[in-house]
């Protein structure tokens, strides 16, 4: 019970600050993804079969506060979670290093995807280059998408070390009732 | 084997994807409403503190950046400051002047808007920028098409979808945005498009109108609920549009998208 309301909360205050608190303080940068650090880091750390309810949870309300079609961020982070579930178990808990750079695979792989497709989520023209030379291209040249790699690894440390605490905490506190019993 | 199949990880994927996949397709965005605006409703305060919260954020961070350029910054402002008292002084007659053409030419003054403030609570998080959700809603007398401007009358989107107690603001840069607008100068018209998020062209205008750079984009009131005179941005480079038949010009918005926290919107 209390595993969940801590799982709710995380996702809840994980979207809320993906739809508030990241666009404006990273404005006129590439916004870093919080729930997809989120949905990778929490894979890892608590497996896809425990985590699937929440990441749906998450990428509804997202879907919801992009004000777009119901069910795309729903299709994307189950596919991701899926994939890093799958690798994971294979690949990551064996070898520290090479977890490390599956791991950073999955998040540059990931945002590449998500960056090419966020055009067409949100319907979108297609960008006309000769009307944008004289504007700022940042956001969609490879330096942008580069950036965005690196924004969305930094949150993926951060989100990964926060989650690792968290559970940690939960399991002691588990560990501790068991022995008063 | 097909018992096992049916738990597997995998299969609960493939049939999660498919049904999100199903409703992708069927696209029930009108019948989802009411639920968007419940979730809108429970979570505005809180969108509302998290967002203030990343200003403030925002503001420490931009400070611990500039403190280097304090000092230079404080000498230049002394001789700005200079320069300012004397302009000054010229525009208190340019004032006047002012009030007298928008007299002439029908231009709502920028005090005499019906004006409903609203505060940011959310924005695009996709990357480009293209909206933002603001506090006010159907229950404000919020109503779509509305303009959207900053204090000063300068234009930054218009209200795109109303919910009870929060609406969704398409900003000018929005792909899909297009304002018909003039010249102030020249009288020039065209129509102002969102360039991807990215900016925005000031284009369709006749190869027999008058452009330079530097020329002052406001909107032309024809059409919608916008009113005459709200300022756009400065003309920055003129082209020739593809088909040779009118000019076109990236303009650089007044807007500072960055800043926005509070705006107000154009009742009537």
């Amino acid at each position: 019970m209390e595993k969940k309301a801590i799982s709710i909360t995380i996702a809840l205050f994980a979207v809320l600050f993906q739809v508030s608190f990241i666009p404006a303080f990273f404005f006129g940068i590439r916004t870093p993804g919080l729930i997809l650090a989120l949905a990778i880091s929490w894979t890892v750390i608590s497996g896809f079969s425990e985590i699937y309810i929440w990441l749906i949870f998450m990428a509804v309300l997202l879907d919801i506060f992009s004000f777009q079609r119901i069910g795309i961020n729903p299709i994307f982070f189950i596919a991701v979670s899926y994939s890093v579930g799958f690798f994971s178990r294979r690949f990551l808990l064996d070898h520290k290093i090479r977890g490390i750079l599956i791991l950073i695979i999955f998040i540059a792989a990931s945002t590449a995807i998500y960056y090419f497709s966020a055009p067409y989520f949100t319907n979108l023209e297609v960008i006309n280059f000769h009307d944008l030379k004289n504007l700022n291209l940042f956001y969609y040249s490879a330096g942008g998408l580069i950036f965005e790699i690196f924004l969305n690894s930094a949150f993926l440390v951060i989100v990964y070390f926060f989650l690792k605490k968290i559970e940690n905490l939960i399991f002691y506190d588990e560990k501790a009732k068991n022995r008063k019993k | 084997m097909q018992s096992k199949f049916l738990s597997t990880k995998l299969f609960r994927a493939i049939v999660i994807i498919a049904a999100f996949g199903l409703l992708v397709f069927l696209n029930p965005y009108r019948i989802l409403n009411p639920v968007r605006s419940i979730i809108f409703n429970i979570t505005r305060p809180l969108l509302g503190s998290i967002r203030f919260m990343s200003f403030k954020l925002s503001e420490y961070r931009d400070f611990i950046i500039s403190i280097g350029e304090l000092k230079r910054d404080n000498e230049q402002l002394f001789k700005k400051n200079q320069e300012l008292l004397a302009e000054n002084a010229r525009l208190k007659d340019v004032k006047n002047e002012n009030n007298l053409l928008r007299e002439q030419l029908g231009i709502i003054p920028k005090n005499k808007y019906n004006l409903e403030s609203a505060i940011i609570i959310g924005q695009d998080f996709i990357g480009s920028e293209n909206w933002v959700m603001i506090d006010k809603g159907d229950k404000d007398s919020i109503k779509k098409d509305m303009p959207v401007i900053v204090s000063n009358g300068i234009l930054v989107g218009k209200i795109k979808e109303v919910f009870p107690r929060t609406s969704k603001v398409s900003l000018i840069t929005n792909p899909r945005s297009s304002i018909n607008a003039v010249v102030s100068e020249t009288d020039a018209q065209g129509i102002v498009k969102g360039v991807f998020g990215l900016g925005l062209m000031f284009d369709m205008v006749l190869q027999t109108d008058v452009i330079k750079a530097g020329d002052e984009v406001i909107t032309s009131g024809i059409g919608g609920n916008m009113p005459r005179g709200l300022l756009i941005g400065k003309i920055q480079n003129i082209q020739i549009s593809n088909d040779g038949l009118f000019q076109k010009a990236s303009v650089f918005p007044y807007a500072k998208f960055s800043k926005l926290r509070l705006v107000f919107v154009i009742k009537d």
